[in-house]
């Protein structure tokens, strides 16, 4: 299922900047596929960022405790970090454009029944564990153009709406799943605060 | 125009005789305390029982008394009604009824149920319903009238009437449409209560996520005909305001009030949805309730003021007229809906005798209006860590926006961070409750920021209109989501606070006996006294509370009751946590997730002394 994504993307990379407030230029990279033709997400690491006036990184992507990402490490784990600085690794860098508007579009039109950063809420699953546990592009895609009720098999009294007609989501299904699947790989840590991207130009 | 214009005066008229007693019996109903006959308790909304048999110095001692399963899993907001010997309990979506017997150890007298054959009354079916309630298939609560009737107000926007004895349909009007059927693409829901006034039934809706243009309707209560409709924007025949008599800021509003504070036809799809707890004043003969937000939930797309969201409306219940409104957020940019409930109370304010109304509204400022004139006695801040405004000004009623904080000024595409309070307000619908022995307010609140980055999207009828992503995380300083407050609604001044790692998202209740009961995400049902706050009671119920808490007394016994079931907006926003376990790897909340705290389920738990 390769929809054409080409139009949506621009992968913006930052390399490393010395100079400390330079904003940096944002370059188009060619989207990627998995072995199964399913578009990924594509994210850079670098420490160049635009800097805040203390001189930190405004993005900060994510958190590593002993290698793995904070959101999957135990209790234990975290606590070792705590005591350890050394065992901890901050990441920053840009999300590419698609990730980033996917994750728009998922805290505009999902996380009030799936929760914030694809956690789950009381009401429907976590996309995220969905991913980790399986669940594929083609199905993912599927379920979000049809929606899912009872009669589909759904908890009772759970819902998933058809967006299929909604010209707010349907595009931008990709973008979604890229974001999703990032969260899924531990690339993007939760409540990740984008500061607002230079201004960047979508390639047709 | 003329048309309706008759048939309300007529049945108005009509109305009359029966009103009056109707409507005393119920007031007198209200200020006995064995039962508990409105979802607020009175038409104050005090939330306050004079029972105080369950005191400070014993409710440390309370026992739960008795359970009963509701057998649904969503989110249940509201509260049971207890007129004489039995009790009426609501559910979440499929909007369940049950009256039971407390002569006979709750047994189940009747048990209704709205949706058959998957379909509600007005015949859409319950997918389609739920999938177009925003947060969750939450129902505030049915109310009694005293000819013998339980209201329910339907998810599907049907407003039913039942036999109290028997729970036997009187009549069903659906009230606006949830579906796109012959009646066009609509997505209107129900979750706030039936208002009983006189022999009147009010609705109002929901659906301002879906560009819905709500309004308040009003039923006749013995046949189910439509008396009145007043929409929150458009015309102003369509508002029910009288441009020379209808007052703002204790000015007339002048012609076309809303009309001129929306970009050309935006208005038709503007929101200002209807959904929390009300208020009526019988000797004013006013009815009290709030407008929620505007829609899109991005504002570049409707520059003005988008009046009459984010108001106070102040009515005749009789044919709808307005006689004031107060708008507390003039173009939001943040769904600071002012849907939440009007609290009524006779008080000194500034050394003055007020017939006052206190609201405490989700943009963070707790209003004191004069309820006769309309008139801002007070507005201030019930949580510190409020920034959007500096404060609100006392000359015109407007708050004074901050730049920084101003999702519209930062414009489209921009996420305007560290906004206090979140979309959810510092409080939501979670009721305060006023404590008439010592004058305070016991006040829910939540304590969360945001970020917002609002921008364009299509209005596609029957689906989500909201364009802006957000963001929640705790007020700066601390990882705790909430606190319950007691409020000094004179000076504007908190008096005691309690941190709670949730928000406070259940409804509270001030008695007699000088304690306040309300309760947490994670079950906790609490009981602190009420001048200092000090807890004296807790009790883990089997879910986490977002419902109200009420009272009743049954062959000399006091009991207080609560419906426990996690869910609603904060179920949905809280559940994974709001706490970033990331945040510098420092404190993090040992709350974070509400989840390994508490799972879905319906229960109401019933306290007495052993
Ligand atoms: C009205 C609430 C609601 C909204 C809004 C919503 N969903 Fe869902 N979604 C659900 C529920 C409930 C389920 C689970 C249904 C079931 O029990 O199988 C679900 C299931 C899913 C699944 C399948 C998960 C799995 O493990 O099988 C995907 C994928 C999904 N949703 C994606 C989305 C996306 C993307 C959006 C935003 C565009 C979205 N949903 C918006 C309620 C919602």
């Amino acid at each position: 299922m390769n929809l054409n994504f080409n139009k949506y993307l621009l992968a913006i990379f930052l390399t490393a900047s010395f100079s400390a407030k330079a904003i940096p230029t944002p370059e188009a990279v060619e989207p990627q596929f998995d072995a199964d033709d399913n578009p990924t997400y594509i994210i850079k690491y670098g420490k160049g960022d635009r800097l805040k006036e203390d001189g930190t990184p405004l993005n900060l992507i994510q958190i590593e405790c002993q290698g793995k990402a904070v959101d999957f490490v135990t209790d234990e784990e975290l606590d070792q970090c705590r005591g350890d600085d050394s065992l901890v690794e901050m990441k920053y860098g840009w999300m590419d454009f698609s990730t980033y508007k996917g994750w728009r579009a998922y805290h505009a039109e999902c996380h009030v029944c799936h929760g914030p950063d694809a956690m789950g809420s009381t009401y429907a699953p976590s996309l995220m564990v969905s991913i980790q546990e399986g669940l594929s592009y083609d199905d993912f895609f599927t379920v979000i153009m049809n929606g899912r009720g009872e009669a589909e098999g759904a908890q009772k009294g759970n819902v998933m709406p058809a967006f299929g007609a909604n010209t707010n989501v349907a595009p931008h299904v990709e973008d979604m799943y890229r974001y999703v699947k990032a969260r899924a790989d531990g690339k993007i840590r939760r409540g990740v605060r984008l500061p607002k991207l230079p201004k960047f130009k979508e390639v047709e | 125009m003329s048309i309706l214009k008759k048939s309300i005066i007529a049945s108005a008229a009509l109305a009359l005789p029966f009103a009056v007693s109707a409507n005393s019996k119920l007031e007198k109903m209200m200020k006995d305390p064995s039962q508990w006959v409105q979802q607020s308790g009175d038409y104050a909304g005090h939330r306050y029982t004079n029972l105080d048999q369950i005191n400070k110095s014993n409710v440390g001692s309370l026992k739960v008394a008795w359970t009963f399963s509701t057998g649904v899993l969503r989110g249940h907001e509201g509260g049971p009604l207890v007129i004489g010997d039995m009790m009426y309990v609501h559910t979440a979506i499929p909007n369940i009824v049950y009256a039971l017997d407390l002569n006979d150890d709750q047994r189940i007298v009747w048990k209704y149920n709205p949706v058959k054959g998957g379909k509600f009354p007005g015949g859409e079916t319950m997918d389609r319903v739920i999938s177009v309630m925003c947060c969750d298939n939450v129902n505030r609560g049915v109310n009694y009238h005293p000819n013998g009737t339980i209201v329910l107000h339907a998810a599907d926007t049907s407003v039913i009437a039942l036999d109290a004895k028997t729970g036997k349909e009187k009549w069903i009007t659906t009230n606006l449409h949830a579906g796109t059927g012959k009646y066009g693409v609509s997505a209107s829901t129900g979750s706030g209560q039936p208002f009983i006034i006189k022999d009147t039934v009010g609705v109002g809706c929901s659906g301002a996520e879906f560009g819905v243009r709500c309004n308040w309707t009003s039923y006749d209560i013995n046949s189910g005909k439509r008396l009145w409709r007043a929409y929150s924007m458009g015309p102003d025949k369509d508002m029910l305001v009288d441009p020379n008599k209808t007052t703002s800021m204790l000015k007339p509003i002048g012609k076309d009030s809303s009309l001129k504070t929306w970009p050309g036809d935006a208005w038709k799809i503007g929101g200002g949805s209807i959904w929390g707890f009300y208020g009526y004043d019988s000797k004013l003969n006013t009815l009290y309730y709030g407008t929620g937000n505007p829609s899109t939930w991005n504002p570049v797309v409707r520059p003005g003021d988008n009046k009459w969201s984010m108001t106070i409306n102040a009515r005749n219940p009789d044919n709808g007229m307005a006689k004031w409104l107060y708008q507390m957020t003039p173009y939001d940019e943040w769904d600071y809906d002012g849907v939440n409930e009007m609290i009524l109370v006779d008080m000194k304010v500034k050394g003055k005798n007020r017939q006052a109304l206190v609201h405490f509204d989700r943009n963070g400022f707790a209003y004191t209006m004069d309820r006769a004139s309309g008139e801002l006695l007070v507005a201030e801040k019930y949580d510190p860590a409020v920034n959007w405004a500096t404060h609100v000004d006392m000359k015109t009623g407007r708050p004074q926006v901050q730049d920084r904080y101003s999702t519209a000024h930062q414009g489209e595409d921009v996420n305007t961070t560290n906004i206090c309070p979140a979309a959810l307000g510092s409080k939501d619908q979670q009721p305060a409750a006023y404590d008439r022995l010592s004058g305070l307010f016991m006040v829910p609140t939540n304590h969360v920021c945001m970020d917002y980055e609002p921008f364009k999207v299509d209005y596609v009828a029957g689906n989500a209109y909201v364009g802006a992503t957000l963001s929640m995380y705790p007020a700066p300083g601390g990882t705790h989501l909430g606190n319950m407050i007691g409020w000094d609604a004179d000076k504007g001044k908190i008096v005691w606070s309690n941190e709670e790692p949730f928000s406070v998202w259940s409804g509270a209740m001030a008695t007699a006996g000088g304690i306040t009961f309300y309760g947490t995400l994670e079950g906790y049902a609490k009981a602190v006294e009420s001048k200092t706050g000090k807890e004296l009671f807790k009790f883990k119920t089997p879910s986490g509370i977002i419902g109200n808490f009420m009272s009743y007394s049954h062959k000399g016994k006091q009991y207080v009751g609560i419906l426990s079931g996690v869910g609603g907006w904060a179920g949905i926003g809280l559940a994974a946590g709001l706490t970033d376990p990331t945040a510098g790897l420092g404190a993090v909340g040992a709350y974070s997730a509400l989840h390994n705290h508490t799972a879905l389920g319906g229960v109401l738990t019933v306290f007495a002394l052993p």
